[in-house]
């Protein structure tokens, strides 16, 4: 299986202002820099489940606008995002909006948020459409010029088949009758709705990359069974690669090809899901795991670091049970090992 | 009308915001919408929203400027004397273009120009803060009184606000000034007894919330009496809403002031910048194209009204920034 | 329903309001009630006043008063001018054509500018143009509007004699009228859209911060279509419920520039009231644009109601 998406050495650092700590001294905080994503290098194949997991706070929704491009212009990105072999972070704005929605999709984080209030839902999901084809149509209005009554038709009918496309997908993430949810707005519906619309919205055009940001999150139990369910039949029957994050590991576990830790915005492990929850190797990873209520609800001690002032060698060691000397100074790299890379000295 | 704030645009936004949040809560019961909203929230305070700072910024900068020229008319109003060549009472031949005996020339009856300009400044300045400070301890008390009681005490007052609000107030206000004589005491009450609706409004709003605070409730707790509480626990947290408000009713009012002056409503014993507007255009000034009459007292209105609003703004971007974007 | 009923309640309350002021205020006022109602500069001997006096029924109590003067408001009876020697409805329905078209025309092209200028300000608001004309509407926001007018006679009118500085028209074709219009539309139009182009930058701000831009953004739309796609409607939805409040400001911002530029509207009939202590007609005037602003606030919540699918919800 060919690669899809690479990215290599991705940093992300925040310019920061004046003002903008809520707790410290405001003359102390001046123009501090939060670097968010550091050093961070992760791959995707073709049709294959990436989860990347971790703490609230850790980077991880950054990565995911990173490779979106849809960072605030303040921040300042260095690395390379490879998708196709073309350099992500090299295209322009426009460009990057053509590929934006077509074949690279997200899946935000709060649904009720994501949906323009003032708009149908109806009219939010066939956008995607409506952006998409709209470009083409330039292209052919630059050769012949069409009489404006057959124009009009034309993009009636278009309007009409953009109609049924988004009634098929409404559909196919499980609303049995399309046509009435159209014409409702977000704050009619339940967050689980929403949550529905936007994928629909999302995989509408089959993107090669579907990034969902937390997509279980703020959701009761049933439903995010029925989310699961969703994106497994997405991957059986399209061949969408996905880039999952989530804090839910029995979530990730049961969808995941792979699983990425993060931690205060560095990849600490990666492994296939089995070895990774039977075995893991990172301190952290194993902490996590032992938070699992079905582990035992043992919490790992202390905080995370704040990304504006990470510590000095492993981010992990304040809150280390087994760190060494060597942690507290030297930071330790990703090492791989037959299939996994884990980031200690001291793991084999 | 809305006299009161609506030129100025940041707050009305807050304004109308409330007006809308309010028909919203009702609506929105979900608390996971809420919910939502917060962690969103919080991701963004983390790193996304930079440019609303910036804004902010830009507005700290119009304030530096503000302040210079509020001082400047500031002085003006204070220490008239120091700048006044003449008294404005003084009087020399009438219509004549300006010299170096008179900068600004003369008027119809022979007053210096400038002189007349720089004790305009206090009247014009006196107006507006007198208003706005009636205008501000009405609102502060109604506000004050339905966010803190809540209930039907709340219902009554906000009902009342809004009615008041939709009533136009520069045509009330040209029938009181017809009816009455006009006098700059009569002219500071009316305007201030007709501009505290918003004020009320952005009050109550934040009384809501802050009654809600810890030391509120432990106060409450406490025994202290509701009377207490206000004075000392919440007022001091109103200070900092209060303020912009203020200077904004101030520049409002100072623009009432001057329409109502050049419709002859003003008083004509205390020639404000206003009046002298008034006089030029109605004594000739104007007709003979004497700029050096009508330019000045515009544009001194002007400059004054918009270095006030700009100082409120300054400390409405200020306070944005302080409590973080969201706050709001 | 509740908030519907709410709300009406308020609007019954303002109309009651606005008429009790003006049943209240000339028998308030200091002075002879008498005088209050017919005009000060009026000269007219004891016996006529006593005549004037029962025919007005100010000597019977003030519930009867009152309920007679309901009676000719319904019948459209506004009272009558002794200064103009005519009826006051009949004098009001000449004039306020002319001011609602006036007024009409600003306020659309001053939301139309200010909200368009606004939007794209608050887009872009780091840009040296935005700023600027921020700084710009801003002090247009600060400078009394009848001054404006002042300033835009005397440079378009007296000193390069572009348009006329009097009246509404020299014969009452479209086109003279338009030439006549176009100062003074010119500098209301200004004004409200100073007033439009701040709020919609400060919405526009707040609005593009929030996740559904985002969002628009990462289904593929570019820029500044984003602002227009999304949200610009969302931003302008209190610019709805402003434009009412705002239309009773511009209204008397309208009567200051009839005044400046002499057109026959009612800004130069009230300001002729004035100074005629035309009392009658003053009232009459303040009722009809109390009622205007009243009826456009309620188009308003209508429109609101409308145009955002969050207050209307199916059951």
């Amino acid at each position: 299986m060919n690669t899809l998406l690479e990215v290599k050495d991705l940093n992300v650092s925040f310019q920061g202002n004046e003002n903008e700590n809520k707790t410290g001294n405001k003359s102390e905080n001046k123009n501090e820099t939060v670097t968010a994503v550091s050093c961070l290098s992760i791959s995707i194949r073709e049709k294959e489940t990436l989860a990347l997991v971790g703490e609230t706070g850790c980077g991880k929704s950054v990565v995911a606008h990173a490779i979106m491009r849809l960072l605030p212009p303040e921040s300042i990105v260095k690395g390379t995002i490879e998708f196709k072999g073309k350099n992500l972070l090299k295209l322009s704005e426009k460009e990057m909006a053509k590929l934006r929605g077509k074949e690279i999709s997200i899946i935000f984080q709060n649904p009720s948020l994501a949906l323009n209030p003032v708009y149908s839902i109806g009219h939010q999901l066939a956008e995607p459409l409506r952006i998409h084809t709209q470009k083409m149509r330039w292209k052919e209005k630059e050769g012949k010029k069409e009489k404006v009554k057959q124009k009009e038709k034309r993009e009636k009918k278009k309007e009409n088949s953009n109609l049924s496309k988004v009634s098929r997908a409404l559909k196919r993430v499980g609303f049995s009758n399309p046509r009435e949810y159209m014409g409702y707005y977000p704050s009619w519906c339940s967050g689980g709705m929403n949550q529905r619309f936007l994928i629909a919205a999302s995989t509408m055009l089959d993107p090669v990359l579907l990034i969902a940001d937390e997509p279980s999150k703020g959701l009761d139990r049933d439903r995010v069974s029925e989310l699961e369910n969703e994106l497994k039949g997405l991957k059986e029957k399209s061949e969408t690669s996905l880039l999952l994050i989530s804090h839910d590991l029995g979530f990730v576990r049961r969808l995941a090809d792979r699983v990425a830790v993060m931690y205060a915005g560095e990849i600490v492990e990666i492994a296939d899901p089995s070895s990774l929850f039977e075995s893991p190797l990172h301190p952290y990873t194993r902490g996590l795991l032992n938070s699992l209520p079905e582990r035992g609800f043992v919490p790992i001690p202390g905080a995370s670091p704040p990304l504006s002032n990470p510590p000095a060698g492993c981010r992990f060691h304040p809150r280390c049970p087994i760190k060494e000397k060597r942690c507290t100074q030297e930071r330790p790299e990703l090492k791989e090992s037959n299939g996994r890379a884990v980031r200690c000295f001291l793991c084999p | 009308m809305m006299q009161e704030e609506a030129y100025i645009g940041e707050n009305t936004t807050q304004e109308s915001k409330i007006r809308k949040s309010t028909i919203q809560e009702s609506i929105i019961q979900e608390s996971t919408i809420q919910e939502n909203t917060r962690q969103w929230n919080d991701f963004r305070s983390l790193n996304l929203d930079l440019d609303i700072r910036k804004y902010g910024k830009n507005l700290k900068r119009f304030n530096r400027g503000g302040l210079f020229l509020f001082t400047f008319f500031l002085i003006l109003a204070l220490i008239p004397a120091l700048f006044a060549p003449y008294s404005p009472t003084e009087r020399f031949i009438p219509y004549e273009a300006p010299s170096t005996a008179h900068l600004l020339g003369t008027n119809d009856i022979g007053n210096d120009i400038l002189s007349e300009l720089v004790y305009g400044a206090r009247i014009s300045m006196m107006v507006g803060f007198a208003s706005a400070c009636i205008s501000t301890l009405i609102g502060l008390m109604i506000g004050l009184l339905s966010g803190y009681f809540r209930g039907t005490l709340d219902e009554l007052l906000m009902g009342f606000t809004d009615v008041v609000l939709i009533i136009p107030k520069i045509p009330l206000i040209i029938i009181l000034g017809a009816f009455l004589r006009p006098s700059i005491w009569i002219l500071i009450l009316v305007l201030g007894l007709l501009s505290w609706e918003s004020i009320a409004r952005i009050v109550r709003s934040k009384t809501l919330q802050i009654r809600e605070a810890g030391y509120v409730k432990s106060a409450r707790c406490m025994g202290f009496s509701p009377f207490h509480i206000m004075v000392s626990d919440i007022f001091p947290n109103l200070v900092h809403v209060l303020l912009p408000k203020f200077m904004l009713a101030t520049a409002s009012a100072m623009i009432s002031e001057a329409s109502l002056s050049f419709l002859g409503l003003g008083d004509i014993s205390m020639k404000s910048w206003g009046i002298m507007l008034s006089f030029a255009f109605s004594r000739g000034g104007f007709i003979r194209e004497m700029w050096w009459w009508y330019l000045p007292p515009g544009v001194c209105i002007t400059l004054c009204v918009m270095s006030i609003a700009l100082i409120g703004f300054g400390f409405e971007g200020r306070e944005k920034e302080k409590r973080g974007v969201d706050a709001e | 329903m509740h908030e519907a009923a709410k709300k009406t309640f308020r609007y019954v309350a303002s109309f009651l309001l606005i008429v009790t002021l003006n049943f209240a205020l000339p028998r308030l006022m200091p002075g002879d009630p008498v005088k209050n109602l017919i005009g000060e500069d009026v000269y007219v001997s004891e016996a006529v006043m006593e005549e004037l006096r029962t025919e007005m029924g100010l000597n019977r109590p003030l519930y009867e008063q009152f309920t007679a003067y309901i009676g000719d408001l319904l019948r459209f009876d506004l009272g009558y001018s002794y200064h103009l020697h005519s009826p006051v409805a009949e004098i009001l329905r000449e004039r306020i054509v002319w001011t609602l078209l006036f007024v009409g025309v600003s306020v659309l092209l001053g939301a139309a500018l200010g909200t368009l200028f606004g939007a794209y300000a608050g887009w872009k608001p780091e840009t040296k143009a935005n700023r600027l004309a921020c700084c710009g509407f801003i002090a247009l926001s600060c400078t009394p509007p009848y001054f404006l007018a002042l300033l835009f006679l005397e440079i378009f009118a007296f000193k390069l004699g572009l348009f006329p500085f009097k009246g509404f028209y020299d014969v009452p074709t479209p086109g003279s009228i338009a030439h006549h219009m176009f100062l003074p539309v010119t500098v209301m139009a200004l004004f409200s859209a100073s007033r439009n182009f701040l709020i919609m930058r400060g919405s526009v701000i707040q609005e593009k911060g929030q996740l559904y831009a985002l969002y628009a953004r990462a289904k593929g739309l570019y820029d500044i279509s984003i602002l227009f796609r999304h949200v610009i409607k969302n931003a302008s939805l209190p610019i709805i419920t402003l434009l009412a409040l705002d239309f009773g400001f511009l209204f008397s911002g309208a009567l200051f520039t009839e005044i400046v530029f002499s057109l026959n509207g009612m800004g130069t009939l009230i300001y002729d009231a004035i100074i005629g202590k035309d009392y009658p007609v003053l009232q009459g005037s303040f009722l009809v644009v109390a009622l205007a602003v009243l009826l456009a606030n309620m188009l308003a919540d209508l429109a609101y109601a409308i145009a955002d699918p969050r207050v209307r919800r199916p059951a």
